[in-house]
């Protein structure tokens, strides 16, 4: 897991990767507060969604947890990206 | 505040359908609910795992067994469907009240009206008392809590950790939810005290899932195919159900088993699509604009489609899919299951965007506010970020939201609005500021008035000032600044600046009086008299301005009978009897209290807490005239209402006087416990309280003989007199001087007895005067043996003893003054303290006295 360089503030909008286990119509981005979806097989066996994009802040986030939760698709991993001018230095 | 049938749907449990599996092994151990160590069932699952269902399954066989294993049929329940709205404290146990009186009205009956004051009650003692009302109830029930993932709300958390450790064996708590709730269930799973059941347990097994498909729903399918359901939905019970119904309309179950095994979407989009397309062109179109409604009814949905025929769909819909529930017995509300009305909306909003969401929810929340129910149509309002909407919802509700006891729902929703959008809507800004001051505050309630005056750009004071700027102002701006001044002074005596509200006061009241007949945005001029009138007389009375006091709460007492204000009448009238016990006077106080008392049963919550101020000053008056008996059922009856309503300034004299009666029975313990009671409920207005607490304590210490103790206290004591609440600081100073009358700090006592003296005489405080010619000077505790236990004696000064001398010898006191060469008035001065030190009244007890004392020699 990539290493946290900033910390992050509750109010503050942070850049997040959420992988679900399942292949999720890219229909669904609205309601994941337009985050980008993109799904990738897994050595034939099993679909990765993967969902990701900003959220406004920490409480945006737990409503989008909790939209997984409501439809009861298994989470596997939640990731805070560092920051774009980090990453650019990287 | 909700209108009767919305509310009604949040209680009843969604009638067993006719299509499930019945499943033994999860009612076995559901049975666990009712052994004795059982505090809490938790039900945790994600959506479509049969939660709700196994409860209602389980209260069903429960209400046709007598098996005593399971409770027997004689075990009641109440069920409480959550949903996001209730994550306010208060709502939340105002509706765990009303489902548990569907069992019996008289649970929860004696903290009912504490849920609907404008001030948080304390919950400790809520609780409290609700489990005495189980207890005395004694009834066996279960509570059902469904869907209590939708709490967040850490303070009801707290209170429901509270309820359940201490609720009697006879009640049994079934939660079901889709996360863990933060009731610390690691704690209560290792003491035994958890019954569960999860997601592991609920979903179906492969048995299960044969016989649902083959039995229930009569699909007929091979083993393999039921093999290939069951490992492609993993026993997830709405992923097999979608699959049944879809199955139903599939032309070969076969290939759409294949289909639907070879195909890696996330299954409920995947067999949604298939029931979707199962339904008419109008269903479907129907179910995806009304899923965005939490509960459905045939006039809401109506309202939100634009058809005329939505009763007669949904009872098609109920009728023929096991995903819209039945909320009531009148097939009236509705609810889609959770997760279908999840993918409906996404549905809905993936074909029709946004914009259209947005408009069936404001249709929504127009109709909930035309049928009354303002709290629903502003949380949607809100949902939909149309706050121009819920501020527009909000002001069209008037008076309503302060009527239905909802000032706490009212100031919540002041810090979710922007702030441009309150300060474009006048009276929602007045409305917001008065919620803050009465909810206790006062400091927002400034910033919302705050925030009127630059809208206006002009302040209050400016008005006041007839500025040029506010005579421009068009009459409904001025007639909002003019209610903003008595929202001020509101606040200004809430935070005890007592100039401040003397200066706006005098202000204030002449634009008051007379007719008005200009227009005004929130209430009109003559009601806003009544509360300016009544803040000023709590001002003079902490000022200590006892007869302009008396005046204005007997005329705020008039007005508000006036403008039938029920709540500033009952407080008027129970500062004016304190205030009239002030001044001594007795009689008049007893009427006014018992005319309080009298006006406060009128209420229709009948045990309102305007009941414990009067109840208190009642207490006081008797106790002063000794009658234990009676003080003490006052005091016990304001106390009581005190502690539920968490009410301090009832609090405070209730139970300082309690621990006085205490005191004086000699039960020191429970004296000194009472008061530590009081500092412990007082702790949010520590510093107003503590120091009459301390005060009282040292007069109980004295009283016990402890008189180091008392000492400690008397020798911090501050002889100069504070600014405000000059009355309870002047019973403060009687109590030091008595200590120090008992140290034999005579000087001390003398000066400042003195002065208290002059200073209440002049400000008509009679029962100070009473109090120190009365109980001080008589029974001043002078231990003076004759063996001479000087320690505690100041014995008179060589001067006085030449007084003394004389006095024996029968001069007069100017003769004596005379013989001495000191002026009359010094004499008497000498005079006065050889009576205080001897604990007499006039010259011949004196000379008595000092003769058996041996002082005169």
């Amino acid at each position: 897991m990539t290493k946290l360089i900033t910390p992050i503030k509750l109010h503050q909008p942070a850049e997040y990767l959420i992988e679900l286990q399942g292949r999720l119509d890219c229909k669904w981005s609205a309601s994941f507060d337009g985050m980008a979806m993109s799904t990738q097989k897994i050595l034939n066996e099993f679909t990765i969604t993967a969902l990701q994009g900003i959220v406004a802040d920490q409480s945006a986030l737990h409503g989008i947890l909790n939209h997984i939760r409501d439809l009861g698709l298994p989470l596997l991993k939640v990731e805070c990206l560092p920051p774009p001018e980090r990453k650019s230095k990287e | 505040m909700i209108p009767e049938t919305i509310l009604r749907t949040k209680f009843f449990p969604p009638p067993t359908h006719r299509n499930i599996v019945t499943r033994p092994r999860l009612l076995n151990k559901l049975a666990d609910t009712f052994s004795p160590e059982t505090r809490l069932t938790l039900i945790c699952a994600p959506a479509g795992f049969g939660k709700t269902t196994v409860v209602t399954e389980w209260l069903d066989r429960i209400k046709s067994d007598h098996s005593p294993f399971t409770g027997g049929s004689d075990v009641k329940f109440s069920w409480i469907t959550f949903d996001e709205a209730d994550n306010d404290l208060i709502h939340f146990w105002r509706y765990i009240i009303t489902a548990m009186q569907c069992i019996d009205p008289h649970l929860g009956e004696s903290i009912q009206p504490v849920l609907y004051a404008p001030t948080q009650p304390a919950f400790r003692i809520l609780l409290g008392k609700l489990v005495n009302d189980i207890l005395s109830v004694g009834l066996e029930f279960i509570l059902v809590w469904d869907d209590y993932n939708y709490i967040e709300n850490e303070f009801i958390h707290d209170s429901v950790n509270l309820f359940v450790d201490n609720l009697p064996p006879l009640v049994h708590l079934v939660i079901t939810t889709r996360s863990d709730p933060p009731l610390q269930l690691a704690r209560r799973r290792v003491r035994g005290e958890l019954c569960e059941l999860r997601a592991a347990d609920l979903r179906f097994t492969h048995d299960e899932a044969g016989h649902y498909i083959n039995k229930i729903m009569n699909l007929e399918l091979s083993a393999d195919d039921i093999s290939a359901l069951d490992a492609r939905t993993e026993g997830w019970i709405a992923g097999l159900q979608m699959a049944a119904i879809s199955l139903q309309g599939a032309e070969d179950p076969h290939t759409f088993i294949t289909a639907f095994r070879g195909d890696d979407r996330y299954i409920a989009d995947y067999l949604m699509e298939e029931v979707l397309q199962l339904q008419p062109v109008e269903c479907q179109q129907f179910m995806l604009q009304t899923s965005v409604l939490d509960r459905l009814c045939g006039s809401l949905c109506d309202a939100v489609t634009g058809r005329s025929d939505s009763k007669t769909l949904l009872n098609k819909l109920e009728l023929s899919n096991v995903f819209i529930l039945s909320l009531d017995n009148h097939r009236e509300w509705f609810r889609y299951h959770q997760l279908f009305a999840t993918l409906l909306q996404q549905r809905l909003l993936d074909t029709a965007g946004n914009e259209a969401v947005l408009d069936l929810k404001r249709r929504a929340s127009q109709w909930h506010a035309d049928h009354g129910n303002i709290i629903d149509a502003v949380e949607i309002a809100f949902s939909c970020d149309d706050y121009e909407m819920a501020a527009a919802i909000i002001e069209a509700s008037n008076q309503s939201l302060f009527m239905l006891a909802e000032l706490n729902t009212l100031c919540h929703w002041s810090e979710r609005f922007p702030t441009q959008v309150i300060a474009a809507h006048l009276r929602l800004n007045l409305m917001v500021a008065w919620a803050n001051n009465a909810t206790g505050h006062p400091q927002q309630a400034e910033q919302f008035v705050k925030l009127l005056e630059q809208t206006m750009g002009v302040s209050v004071i400016d008005f006041l000032d007839d500025s040029p700027l506010s005579q421009e102002l068009p009459s409904l701006e001025r007639s909002a600044l003019l209610e903003a001044c008595v929202i001020l002074i509101n606040i200004a005596v809430a935070s005890l600046d007592l100039e401040r509200t003397f200066t706006l006061g005098e202000r204030v009241l002449p634009r008051l009086v007379g007719n008005h007949d200009e227009p005004f945005a929130f209430n009109p001029p003559e009601n806003l008299l009544c509360p300016a009138l009544f803040s000023l007389g709590l001002a003079h009375k902490f000022k200590g301005n006892l007869a302009e006091a008396t005046r204005l709460f007997f005329e705020a007492e008039a007005e508000a009978l006036e403008r039938k204000n029920a709540h500033i009448a009952a407080l008027s009238m129970s500062y004016l009897g304190k205030v009239q016990a002030m001044q001594g006077l007795r009689e008049e106080a007893r009427n006014t209290f018992e005319r309080a008392l009298e006006a406060a049963k009128s209420y229709t919550l009948r045990s309102s807490a305007y009941w414990g101020l009067p109840s208190v000053g009642l207490g006081e008056l008797e106790l002063e005239q000794g009658d234990i008996k009676s003080a003490e059922a006052h005091f016990l009856a304001g106390v009581e209402l005190g502690k539920l309503w968490n009410d301090w300034d009832c609090l405070l004299p209730g139970m300082l006087g309690l621990a006085r009666l205490l005191a004086s029975r000699g039960e020191w313990q429970a004296a000194y416990d009472t008061l530590d009671d009081l500092l412990e409920r007082t702790v949010n207005n520590a510093s107003l309280v503590r120091p009459d607490v301390e005060a009282e304590r040292a007069a109980i210490h004295l009283q016990n003989g402890h008189l180091a103790s008392a000492a400690q206290w008397a020798s911090t004591f501050d002889t100069n007199h504070p600014s405000i609440n000059r009355t309870q600081w002047e019973q403060n100073a009687l109590i030091a001087a008595q200590i120090w009358i008992a140290q034999g700090k005579y000087a001390e006592a003398q000066t400042l007895l003195v002065r208290l003296l002059s200073d209440a005489r002049s400000g008509g405080r009679q029962q100070i005067v009473n109090r120190i010619n009365q109980v001080i000077i008589p029974t001043k505790p002078l231990r003076i043996q004759p063996s001479g236990d000087q320690d505690l004696f100041e014995p008179p000064t060589k001067r006085e003893l030449d007084v003394l001398r004389l006095m024996a010898k029968g001069l007069s006191i100017p003769a004596i003054a005379h013989e001495l060469c000191l002026s009359p008035n010094t004499l008497k001065a000498h005079a006065q303290n050889i009576y205080i030190k001897l604990d007499v009244h006039n010259r011949v007890e004196a000379v008595n006295k000092a003769r058996d004392l041996n002082l005169l020699f």
